[in-house]
């Protein structure tokens, strides 16, 4: 049960990719997940829910990719343009 | 919508404080191992022997890693080698900065061997590197002959499986043909050593492979 972990690094690095201003846009957060990454993806998308509530980012939502191999990496984030930008 | 491109591990920061250490065992000239088992396989009692075993030869320092309790460091400490405990408070692995703030503790430039105890869990610790030489899987034959299908990452990853207990073979269905066939099915390149704690068996040879690592790394 390290996904809790897990999700709050996708959030560190997230936060050290969009602009404080943008937090609220951020609407998906894109993985890449190997099937030897050791990460149960239902699990790490509650964790990552918890992580988020409350914050700027809290509408933000997982998009996984599986893939073969241990990849675990941050793909992209996508943001909506339209949303009322300041968090 | 507008996309950000960002394309970065997230295991990045542990990967990268594991980096450091790996650079801080290689200025100290020690040989670091990771050893990684389900719990009750054997561990503390490899090391317990390991220590007695290459005592006046080797120079053994230990982080010990468990959920609760200092009791495995008070064991290894008995055996005079020093040790320092880290108590992950309910996490299931260590991670590379809880290994470098214990390292504080320890002299390295005093240490050939550092064994860095994991905890006791056949899952998570196969995915996080804490800058050692190699991990070293120790495996029981209570756990049964196909423990290595069952959990392919920890055998995938390590150099070398100690498969520990075989004083109880005889009481047990556990085929230790078997067993070791599937660890080489999962990882044609393990290096296996086969041991009893409470015996004896083997171990001399675990510990001339283990000093011959070291001398190596001191060369």
């Amino acid at each position: 049960m390290h996904e809790f972990g897990i999700a709050q690094g996708i959030l560190d690095i997230v936060r050290a990719h969009v602009p404080p201003d943008q937090a609220s846009a951020v609407r998906e957060v894109r993985l890449r997940i190997g099937d030897r990454a050791g990460v149960l993806v239902e699990s790490l998308e509650f964790c990552f829910g918890a992580a988020v509530a409350g914050s700027p980012y809290a509408s933000a939502v997982l998009a996984v990719d599986r893939v073969s191999g241990d990849d675990l990496q941050v793909v992209h984030v996508e943001l909506d343009e339209d949303a009322e930008v300041g968090a | 919508m507008s996309v950000i491109t960002i394309e970065r591990k997230v295991l990045e920061k542990n990967d990268a404080i594991a980096a450091r250490n790996r650079q801080l065992f290689a200025e100290a000239r020690l040989f670091a191992v990771n050893v990684v088992s389900s719990p009750g396989a054997g561990k503390t009692s490899l090391l317990e022997q390991t220590i007695h075993r290459l005592k006046g030869r080797v120079r053994v320092s230990v982080v010990e890693g468990d959920v609760q309790t200092d009791l495995d460091a008070q064991r290894v400490a008995s055996y005079g080698a020093p040790v320092v405990q880290i108590v992950t408070n309910g996490g299931c692995h260590l991670e590379a900065p809880l290994v470098r703030d214990a390292l504080g503790s320890l002299d390295l430039a005093q240490t050939d061997l550092l064994v860095i105890e994991n905890v006791g869990n056949l899952v998570c610790p196969a995915n996080y590197d804490l800058g050692e030489a190699m991990k070293v899987v120790v495996l029981s034959t209570t756990e049964g002959d196909d423990k290595p299908l069952k959990y392919p990452a920890m055998f995938r990853n390590a150099s070398v499986l100690v498969v520990n207990k075989i004083d109880l073979l005889p009481y047990l269905p556990c085929d230790i043909g078997a067993l070791i066939r599937n660890a080489h099915q999962i990882n044609p390149a393990l290096r296996v050593f086969q041991v009893s704690c409470t015996t004896g068996a083997g171990l001399d040879d675990w510990c001339s492979w283990l000093a011959a690592q070291v001398a190596a790394v001191r060369a």
